[in-house]
């Protein structure tokens, strides 16, 4: 740009002005966003609400951290799989010895000895995570030796050494049982194993790992440092444009770079999460973690970290099938597991006077008490799953689907707009009336006819909802724009740039479009909150997503009795709050965009 | 109207076929892995449901036979073609003059009416006429007490050995053919000199010639069905289980469905008429803001969880003073015609209120900015001006200019009203046709769905029409075209 900076006071009318001149005042330079911005930043309910928004999607995206039966950090001695490594070592070494001694037809080199190998290196590798370093080399030498001796079989003598060497290890790497007072809370038993029948034995070296890590994926890490930019953008937004000074041309100019900052941590993270954590797990997949330091064959060595709701998304209380919020009295249980309240207690049965038989409540590691208020701060389904932690799982179903689908219509309702506003004809023509075809069917009734006749082998449900939803709803976008693009293809600087000889899709895109996109921001807003009431209407009525991923409108159809109100009030009230919020967010951008708004 | 009625036919239809998954596959719930059936008896019962729904049949035939006036064979091909293909003739020359009719041999189906167990039996006593045993009498007078009905499982049988090489096949087609003389009193024999490899085929190509042109297999005709029939003709198809007519249930739910959307369209506007007036008549003051708070936030309420909440307040563990499951009580038959539409009244208040909270929402917001706008212009304030009272400015003045932008607001709470009444339906359960639809998608019975799609779709195009006759006739700067 020209040397000239633009706050300086005119020059004297007879000066020529090379470059274009700019008028003094410092409120001048800024452009149509920069007030749509201020205005939005006004109003009160905008930011509420935006804020309240971004508290859910954080929430949403940092369910696999918040909610999850995995810990964070563990450092211990998995003792039960240890032993069963030992013993299974044993056994392949022995039946592989064996099939050596008396010249088994499996021969050297094929299948059998192939397997056999596979499952001794197995177990070799299982026990070199807790054997101490120096048993590593006896390990990797045993290994080598079975293998020598399987690819070609050789004399007696040495087998006998082999087998020796085998049991001699075996018995060394029989594990003490592990310090009583290790961990404070639940002490794991320890049995004296048969070597050592004094109970002295192997001090076994733990592992330190991250188990958290094996339900994250570099999706989830980006989109975690997507949130964390854009949650504190006011902060680092405002430090950045005190840098920049007043000027709104290099502020405008930095909104490339801003961008840039905005997205680049998620992609920092997501890079450095893909190069060095291990492979994902399904977070469907029961983690043995919980249950192994529940019934003690996990003995950790430090405390370990866990996550602040210590449960999984999946993981099944059977025995505290539909349990009330446990911070009401009416939840509390005995120690057989009998509610105490006598509304929610098992009639018994009449002629014999017996009692059902109730299952006393289980309470795994890190979990609070069976009658602690904290428990099941909301609740259980009908499989004792805990509803606070599926409602944070269920989030990240709900405002996906509502953000995709929006994107989506908006999408194709853009692109289908503007070329029916643009060429106009039989184009115009056609795609109007397809538009009042579609119009004349109630588009939930459409999407729901849509949905059922899908094959859900064929498509997940998730991905089958945002592409019928946007197929179904961009009728009311494309109408949108093409009414704009009629009304702005009549102005001057359409046939200014025609006459330069841009062609009509350069024109389209890069001039009309971005004055037509107005509404399109205020429909996409709106769009968002009818498609989470839509998901979720359309998961309540069974043909959303289905098990084992629920959206907040599945939730609620896990019961419609009117005694399991906390199924039905909670996820309601969430889409109440998130339907709210769009709301909310629609209607102030369309004060805002519209520049002959009325502010009552 | 009917353009637009066409193509909704044209989109279910559409969307019928063109959703990853066979129909079939969906409707048997058959769908594992790759959606494709993983077994063989999967794969037959798919078979046979895709033939008896007539989804093998081109899709322009689906298409014109749903939408009529001619019913397309009812055994699940057109009436111009046979059912396992195509009923071939062919006119053969003969190296010494003439030409022999040849029918290209194929399965032929039992005569439709013709019952399953006699069908089966009428195919026994082919092949045990064929082989020549010591049932074949018994057999053939089987047959031949069948009359046209043997036709089908002889020339079966025939067609099963009509390419086989050997004697004993050769003898058995002699056999074959020796029952069907008498049966059809005509004497069909290859020309001389004809020859074929195997020596059979020749005498069976005969057989199948003269059946296919005289012998009445020419043609399969509606089978014995009506010859009209689809949508042109006012059908709607039947149920896929129970085989009752979509039509006359769509007429029996209907009664149901339409007073209450009825009720709801009224009670919304007569409820968000005066409130929008209340609101705009004190804008910016505390009674406006509370007002406006309170409808924003009904509108962001999800319908079904309404509905729910308002089972949870007013039934049997709340308050307990409304009905919340269905219309009638189950003692209704006992009360008197006043008691019966007390009782109705009391357990519409629900359903009526889940589905009108949100339409008053929207209208009412809807009918507080169009009277502000209005209230702002220069023919308003040229009434206060002249000295008219407030009263006759806002409510003979104003408000007529500001109910016309309302009135086509009809067409738009119409289909969300409609698509509402699913799940208002369905929470209490009503017998209506919401309920109805929801059922017909759960079981995936497309002639139901079909129906229920048509039927809205033609109810909210008469929504609109009626709202654009309303606007013609409120607003007298419109001329009606």
């Amino acid at each position: 740009m020209g040397p000239r900076v633009p706050q300086s006071p005119p020059r004297a009318p007879a000066e020529p002005e090379p470059a274009a001149p700019r008028a003094p005042a410092p409120s001048a330079g800024r452009d149509y966003w920069d007030s749509v911005a201020l205005q939005l930043s006004r109003r009160r309910s905008f930011r509420v609400a935006l804020s309240i928004l971004t508290l859910l999607y954080g929430l949403a995206i940092f369910a696999p951290l918040l909610a999850s039966d995995r810990p964070y950090r563990l450092v211990a001695i998995d003792r039960g799989r240890h032993e069963q490594a030992r013993l299974g070592l044993g056994q392949l070494g022995r039946s592989a010895l064996d099939a050596l001694e008396a010249g088994a037809p499996g021969a050297p080199g094929g299948f059998d000895s192939k397997a056999r190998l596979a499952g001794l290196a197995a177990r070799v590798r299982e026990l070199s995570e807790h054997a101490p370093p120096a048993f590593d080399r006896e390990l990797e030498a045993l290994l080598g030796r079975f293998a020598a001796a399987l690819s070609a079989p050789p004399a007696p003598p040495s087998l006998g050494a082999l087998r020796a060497d085998l049991e001699r290890l075996l018995a060394e790497l029989a594990a003490a049982p592990p310090a009583a007072a290790a961990v404070p809370g639940r002490g794991a038993t320890g049995t004296a194993s048969p070597a050592h029948p004094g109970g002295a034995g192997l001090q076994l070296e733990p592992y330190r790992r991250y188990p958290i890590l094996e339900i994250l994926s570099p999706t989830s890490l980006f989109l975690m440092g997507l949130w964390l930019s854009a949650a504190s953008f006011p902060l680092w937004n405002r430090l950045w444009n005190r840098r920049l000074g007043g000027e709104p041309l290099r502020r405008r100019r930095a909104r490339w770079a801003k961008a840039a900052v905005l997205v680049a941590p998620g992609l920092l993270l997501a890079a450095v999460f893909a190069a060095v954590a291990p492979g994902p797990a399904s977070p469907f997949d029961s983690a043995p973690y919980k249950r192994g330091l529940t019934d003690g064959s996990l003995v950790p060595l430090e405390p370990p970290w866990l996550p602040p709701l210590p449960t999984g998304y999946a993981e099944l209380h059977p025995e505290e099938s539909f349990r009330p919020p446990t911070f009401l009295a009416s939840s509390w249980v005995d120690e057989q597991g009998r509610a105490l309240d006598p509304a929610r207690r098992p009639r018994t049965d009449g002629p014999s006077g017996l009692v059902p038989p109730s299952t006393p409540v289980e309470v795994r590691y890190g979990e609070a008490q069976a009658n602690a208020p904290h428990r099941h701060l909301l609740g259980t389904d009908e499989l004792g799953r805990d509803l606070l932690v599926r409602l944070l799982w269920g989030a990240r179903v709900s405002l996906s689907v509502g953000i995709f689908s929006a994107l989506l219509l908006t999408a194709i309702g853009v692109a289908l707009g503007a070329l029916a506003g643009y060429l106009g004809g039989g184009v115009d023509l056609a795609l109007m009336r397809l538009v009042e075809i579609l119009q004349s069917i109630p588009a939930f009734f459409l999407i729901l006819a849509a949905l059922s006749f899908t094959d859900r082998s064929a498509l997940p449900p998730m991905l089958a909802i945002v592409l019928v939803m946007a197929l179904v709803r961009w009728t009311a976008v494309a109408r949108l724009v093409r009414g704009e693009f009629l009304r702005l293809k009549q102005q001057e600087f359409v046939l200014a740039a025609r006459a330069l000889g841009f062609s009509g899709l350069r024109i389209a895109v890069l001039h009309i479009l971005p004055n037509a996109m107005g509404p399109v921001l205020v429909s996409a807003a709106f769009s968002v909150a009818t498609g989470i009431l839509t998901e979720s209407a359309v998961s309540f009525l069974g043909l959303g997503v289905k098990h084992p991923e629920a959206s907040w409108g599945s939730l609620i159809n896990e019961s419609k009795s009117p005694e399991h109100w906390w199924v039905q009030v909670f996820p309601g009230l969430l889409i109440f709050l998130t339907v709210t919020c769009y709301n909310l967010v629609g209607d102030a951008l369309r004060d805002a965009l519209d520049p002959k708004a009325r502010r009552w | 109207m009917f353009p637009t009625t066409l193509g909704i036919v044209l989109v279910v239809f559409g969307l019928y076929h063109a959703v990853p998954g066979d129909p079939a596959t969906v409707m048997l719930g058959l769908g594992g892995g790759e959606g494709q059936a993983t077994s063989s008896d999967q794969a037959a019962r798919r078979e046979a449901l895709r033939r008896e729904l007539g989804l093998d049949r081109s899709l322009w035939v689906q298409f014109f036979d749903y939408l009529g006036p001619f019913n397309l064979s009812r055994d699940g091909h057109p009436w111009f073609s046979s059912p396992y293909g195509e009923r071939r003739v062919e006119r053969r020359a003969l190296p010494a003059g003439g030409s022999f009719v040849a029918g290209l041999p194929q399965e032929i189906a039992p005569l439709p009416g013709t019952p399953r167990a006699e069908s089966e039996a009428l195919a026994r006593a082919a092949e045990a006429l064929a082989q020549g045993g010591p049932e074949a009498e018994q057999a053939q007078g089987l047959l031949a007490g069948a009359g046209r009905r043997a036709f089908p499982a002889l020339l079966t049988a025939l067609w099963r050995r009509a390419h086989s090489p050997g004697a004993r096949a050769a003898a058995e087609v002699q056999r074959l053919a020796g029952a069907l003389e008498p049966l059809s009193g005509a004497r069909v024999q290859p020309p001389a000199g004809f020859t074929s490899d195997p020596p059979q085929l020749a005498l069976v190509e005969a057989w199948f010639g003269w059946y296919f042109t005289a012998g009445g297999g020419g043609r399969v005709r509606n089978s014995g069905e009506r010859p009209f029939g689809g949508l042109l003709a006012l059908d709607l198809g039947r149920e896929l289980l129970s085989k009752r007519p979509v039509a006359g249930e769509l007429w029996a739910r209907l009664q149901v469905s339409l007073p209450l959307s009825l009720v709801a369209v009224l009670l919304s506007y007569g409820l968000a008429l005066p409130l929008g007036i209340f609101s705009a008549r004190r804008p910016g003051r505390l009674s406006d803001g509370l007002v406006t708070l309170l409808l924003f936030l009904l509108y962001s309420v999800p319908t079904f969880w309404a509905g729910l909440m308002a089972v949870l307040l007013f039934g049997k563990t709340g308050l307990d003073w409304l009905p919340v499951v269905g219309l009638a009580s189950k003692d209704a038959a006992s009360l008197t015609p006043l008691g019966r539409l007390w009782d109705l009244c009391l357990h519409s208040v629900l359903p009526v209120f889940t589905l009108t909270y949100a339409s008053l929402a929207y209208l009412s917001r809807q009918m507080r900015s169009g009277l502000l706008e209005v209230i702002e212009s220069d023919f308003v304030r040229t009434a206060r001006a002249k000295g008219l009272s407030e009263g006759r400015v806002i409510y003979v003045h104003a408000l007529r200019n500001a109910l016309i932008p309302m009135v086509t607001l009809v067409a738009t709470i119409l289909p969300v009203l409609i698509g509402g009444s699913i799940i208002v339906e369905v929470v209490f359960d009503l017998p209506g046709m919401g309920k109805y639809a929801y059922e017909g998608l759960l079981r995936r019975d497309f002639h139901v769905v079909m129906g229920t799609t048509l039927l809205t779709g033609v109810m909210t195009q008469l929504g609109i029409l009626v709202s654009d006759l309303l606007y013609t006739w409120v607003d007298p700067r419109i001329q009606a075209a």
